[in-house]
């Protein structure tokens, strides 16, 4: 490498080899961080406003056997830790043969499977069939997808009766819709799926799967201190759906489940003795 | 986290992807298909995060039938390539800003050439032969040109991947069980999980 001396070219300005051209570690272009414009507040980047900051406070569950669709949630409403409520409704009646589940915003859950609701009973009337599944879910992503940066919270199930079967979809507040056999949303989700992931079969007789959403439930709110109350258990077949359980208390299902094993259900099953 | 990764053969062109969709630490689904079939000669394997993945896939492969019902006929590889990338481009500076995903776009000619194009959420397009979106470029690229050589037949491409996806199980700190593989070829599309 020569070294020019910029004095004798007259030149005004030189490149002078700095240290930071030395490429040292191979950058990969990424995504620019995407900045948020809520509705309400400041600009925040990788994060939004924080009045908007909900947590999925819940355990919902639901998937698809041979006799239809089974879904589970729990009731808890918790404000951090003041519990607001121990008897919420997460599953939303939204016409007589789809069901929606609530987790999130309670507020956004509602207000927009309503809306959905409302759309469905339009379309029905204009076009003289029910929406299918696929399309009521595609038509609440879509939503969804307008209102992506704006601080919505909503993770929650569709699932439905058509004449193509039984559907359960999910759908979340990034705009995400994905079709599926077992989801479990919330805060409660890691623990339902584990006792989901490990009794599950396609061929489970409705009992079976009742028993099967009530235990997934239970251990969920055994664990997660967000999730809790009763368990509510809704089944969808071709005909529609039909609410199983209207509301079994968890504290009851702990100590039966417990008795089953032939513990008391103090939880002292490690026998501590500190004197 | 998604794994993309394609190879042009021949008289073939393979695009693979990771089945997996994660949310914080969850797997909530492990047989995701992030190819999208755009006729029956062409795929367009798409990676990013989810509700971009799904609705940048559908807005392409509406756009897509409309330029063919318009036009009257058929885009081969290169026009469709070219139109993605201009759909890209055109959202950089816009309201919403750019599309958040890459993709790689592959498949065969009405007269046989295979062809794979690796594209950019910016923008950017690229003809190749081999390559791959996303972590599993550091793994596979390695790979990949190791394995290459020209003129490969249908199995040998379908070896290579494998190898690809045992290297990903084998490195890679996320877990990715499921691989959905897309072979285009002059008689149609082949679908198979490994």
């Amino acid at each position: 490498m020569i070294d020019f001396d910029p004095s004798t070219f007259g030149l005004a300005h030189t490149y002078q080899k700095e240290d930071k051209d030395e490429i040292n570690t191979l950058a990969l272009p990424s995504a620019p961080q995407v900045i948020y414009r809520t509705l309400n507040g400041p600009t925040q980047i990788n994060g939004g406003n924080k009045l908007n900051n909900f947590k999925h406070g819940t355990t919902t569950l639901g998937f698809v056997f041979k006799e239809g669709i089974l879904l589970a949630v729990d009731s808890r409403a918790s404000m951090g830790s003041f519990l607001s409520s121990e008897q919420v409704r997460k599953v939303i009646e939204i016409n007589e043969y789809l069901l929606g589940t609530m987790a999130g915003g309670a507020a956004d859950c509602q207000y927009w499977l309503a809306y959905l609701a409302n759309h469905c009973r339009t379309y029905e009337l204009k076009n003289g069939s029910k929406l299918s599944v696929a399309a009521a879910s595609k038509f609440l992503q879509g939503i969804l997808i307008g209102y992506r940066n704006s601080g919505l919270s909503m993770g929650c199930m569709i699932a439905g009766t058509d004449l193509s079967g039984q559907h359960l979809y999910y759908i979340d507040n990034d705009g995400m819709r994905l079709k599926g056999d077992i989801f479990s949303v919330g805060s409660g989700s890691t623990y339902a799926y584990g006792v989901l992931d490990n009794h599950y079969r396609y061929d489970l007789s409705l009992n079976e799967a009742v028993e099967l959403g009530i235990k997934a439930i239970y251990h969920a709110t055994h664990r997660d201190t967000a999730s809790g109350g009763v368990v509510r258990v809704y089944h969808i077949h071709q005909n529609g759906w039909t609410k199983v359980h209207d509301g079994i208390d968890v504290v009851d299902l702990h100590y039966k489940f417990a008795q089953e094993k032939g513990l008391v259900g103090d939880g002292d099953e490690a026998k501590q003795r500190l004197f | 986290m998604d794994s993309i990764f394609g190879l042009q053969g021949s008289d073939f062109v393979i695009v693979a992807c990771d089945g997996s969709i994660a949310h914080s630490i969850l797997k909530i689904k492990e047989t995701e298909d992030k190819i999208l079939k755009l006729d029956d000669h062409k795929i367009f394997g798409i990676s990013g995060e989810g509700a971009d993945r799904n609705s940048f896939g559908e807005l392409v492969h509406k756009n897509h039938c409309l330029i063919r019902y318009k036009t009257g006929g058929y885009m081969n590889l290169k026009e469709t390539a070219h139109f993605v990338r201009s759909m890209y481009a055109q959202a950089i500076r816009s309201r919403d800003g750019p599309h958040q995903c890459n993709g790689l776009l592959g498949g065969v000619d009405q007269d046989g050439t295979p062809s794979l194009y690796w594209l950019d959420y910016l923008g950017s397009l690229q003809k190749i032969t081999r390559g791959a979106q996303g972590y599993a470029n550091y793994f596979l690229l390695g790979l990949l040109d190791n394995q290459y050589k020209p003129n490969l037949t249908k199995e040998e491409g379908i070896e290579i991947i494998r190898k690809c996806i045992k290297e990903l199980q084998t490195r890679f700190l996320i877990a990715q069980n499921k691989f959905i593989v897309k072979i285009v070829t002059k008689q149609g599309i082949e679908v198979f999980t490994i």
